[in-house]
């Protein structure tokens, strides 16, 4: 899969549009990603550029126990904290689309982390320079996040500018509002009381797992999307389904993120042996009680950090639009840039047989 | 997601000791041919282990648990006591450890730690119970 770069200019600055070729006949993809984010997002999850970096493997079967060697000291308690490893390597929506034969164009939005209304422009100019690469074929908005709000506005505003769309793709959208940007400041006092209730090693670990979760909720991009805001209101005042496009919707009710883990002695090293030094040190991981896993352990506040119910940052119920087909996965809101069911669902609306008999 | 609970398994617990075990007395005696130096190694026939000798709490520990196990007969066959981890005593003869089902450690540990100094005192005892 060849990658591409072509440039564009925006408001006197030249950005990068990256785009792959596909197969004729088959959609170009257009990857949006979310409030905050950039083109890693949909184009390389596991890159150390990703922000947040939470692409935790919270399944991870636990390794064996380890022998730390002798001591002199007897061995009891915590010997140490940890969150579960990184899930690597990670299948990005340029990647599967491109593995299926589909073309995808990407780039990092202007002002991610502000309010709308530049991105909304920008759009207008990259799929304007899409259309020189690839004038005839059809288009599909595949949106996460915030993402899924900017294809909103910009069909709002400009529809008429791509009549070749054909679907339009959203992945836990707050479409109806965020009550966690409403309710911002009670989430940093929860997490912060969370913290607090903790030593300096698991809060410094909690600000790891949970910090970018503070940081996005109260920036411009989520605060404009606070349920009943006026950007909201007037997004859905008049708003129509494009003529000829399909929407569809997914949502996620998973708010596992990351388990916090601990390195305990076992009983056997605080017993001495007849041996100098007397004490066998071996440690055995276990998951911390009560404040593990993330973030099944903060008080659900919201919809959005129900465990059931929302996906970390959006609440499945407000990722519907009245005009979309919906559906709904057991996975947390970043997940959606690299869950392999989610991404065969995608691949089945694009019209791909994605049977394992081939 | 249920949290791993860590449930000791004594018999575990007996089979690493013995796994670990050296006879120090064996080794001074036949392989080293002196004991080194700081370290005081006694006949335990000669000079008998008794439960009395046992510092307090491991004393009240072993009481509890021959009252709890009033048919069997506790004999102490060996006896360590490491400072910062070295052997100070040993009474140690050449016999082997008891089997795993007549071995009993009683072990008591003391530290004092602070910012200057940290020190260790371990005591082990080992009876055979029949």
């Amino acid at each position: 899969m060849g990658i591409q770069q072509v440039q564009y200019s925006f408001q006197g600055e030249t950005r990068t549009l990256e785009y792959t070729e596909g197969d004729p006949g088959k959609p170009v993809i257009l990857l949006l990603h979310g409030a905050g984010g950039n083109i890693v997002h949909m184009t390389a999850p596991d890159s150390p550029l990703m922000s947040p970096h939470v692409n935790y493997d919270y399944t991870l079967p636990f390794p064996p126990d380890r022998d730390e060697g002798w001591s002199y000291y007897p061995g009891i308690g915590v010997w140490s904290f940890e969150l579960d490893p990184f899930k690597q390597p990670l299948t990005s929506w340029r990647e599967i689309l491109g593995n299926f034969g589909f073309a995808t164009a990407a780039y990092s939005q202007v002002n991610a982390d502000g309010f709308l209304e530049l991105p909304v422009e920008e759009l207008v100019v990259v799929v304007g320079t899409l259309k020189k690469i690839f004038p005839e074929t059809p288009l599909v908005f595949l949106a996460h996040s915030r993402g899924g709000l900017l294809a909103r506005k910009f069909l709002k505003d400009h529809g008429n500018l791509v009549p070749n769309l054909t679907k339009v793709i959203t992945l836990d959208s707050p479409h109806q509002g965020s009550r966690l940007a409403n309710i911002a400041n009670a989430v940093s006092a929860t997490i912060t009381g969370l913290k607090n209730a903790v030593g300096p090693t698991i809060a410094a670990l909690i600000d790891d797992a949970l910090g970018w979760l503070e940081s996005t909720v109260t920036q411009d991009a989520w605060q404009e999307l606070a349920e009943n805001s006026q950007f909201l209101r007037d997004l859905q005042n008049g708003e129509v389904p494009l003529p000829g496009v399909q929407y569809f919707t997914f949502g996620g009710i998973s708010v596992r993120l990351v388990r916090i883990r601990s390195w305990v002695y076992t009983i056997g090293s605080s017993l001495p042996q007849w041996h100098w030094p007397p004490f066998h040190h071996v440690i055995t991981l276990v998951e911390v009680p009560l404040i593990s896993p993330l973030a099944d352990s903060v008080p659900p506040l919201t919809d959005e950090i129900a465990s059931g119910q929302g996906d970390l940052l959006t609440a499945d119920i407000d990722c519907r639009l009245p005009f979309a087909v919906h559906q709904t996965n057991a996975i947390n809101h970043p997940e959606c840039l690299w869950n392999g069911t989610l991404q065969d669902q995608v691949l089945r609306i694009l019209g791909q047989d994605i049977s394992i008999w081939g | 997601m249920t949290p791993r609970t860590i449930v000791p398994n004594p018999l575990e617990l007996v089979r690493r000791f013995r796994q670990n075990y050296i006879n120090l007395f064996r080794l001074w005696t036949y392989v080293e041919k002196k004991v080194p130096q700081g370290v005081t190694l006694r006949d335990p026939k000669r000079e008998k282990i008794a439960i009395a000798d046992l510092p307090g709490p491991a004393a009240a520990l072993l009481a509890e648990y021959r009252k709890t196990h009033p048919d069997e007969t506790l004999t102490i066959v060996k006896h360590m006591r490491a400072i910062d981890g070295k052997p100070e005593l040993v009474v140690e003869d050449e016999a082997d450890l008891p089997r795993e089902d007549e071995f009993l450690s009683v072990t008591q540990t003391v530290t004092i730690n602070t910012s200057e100094l940290v020190r260790v005192i371990t005591q082990i005892f080992i009876a055979r119970r029949r």
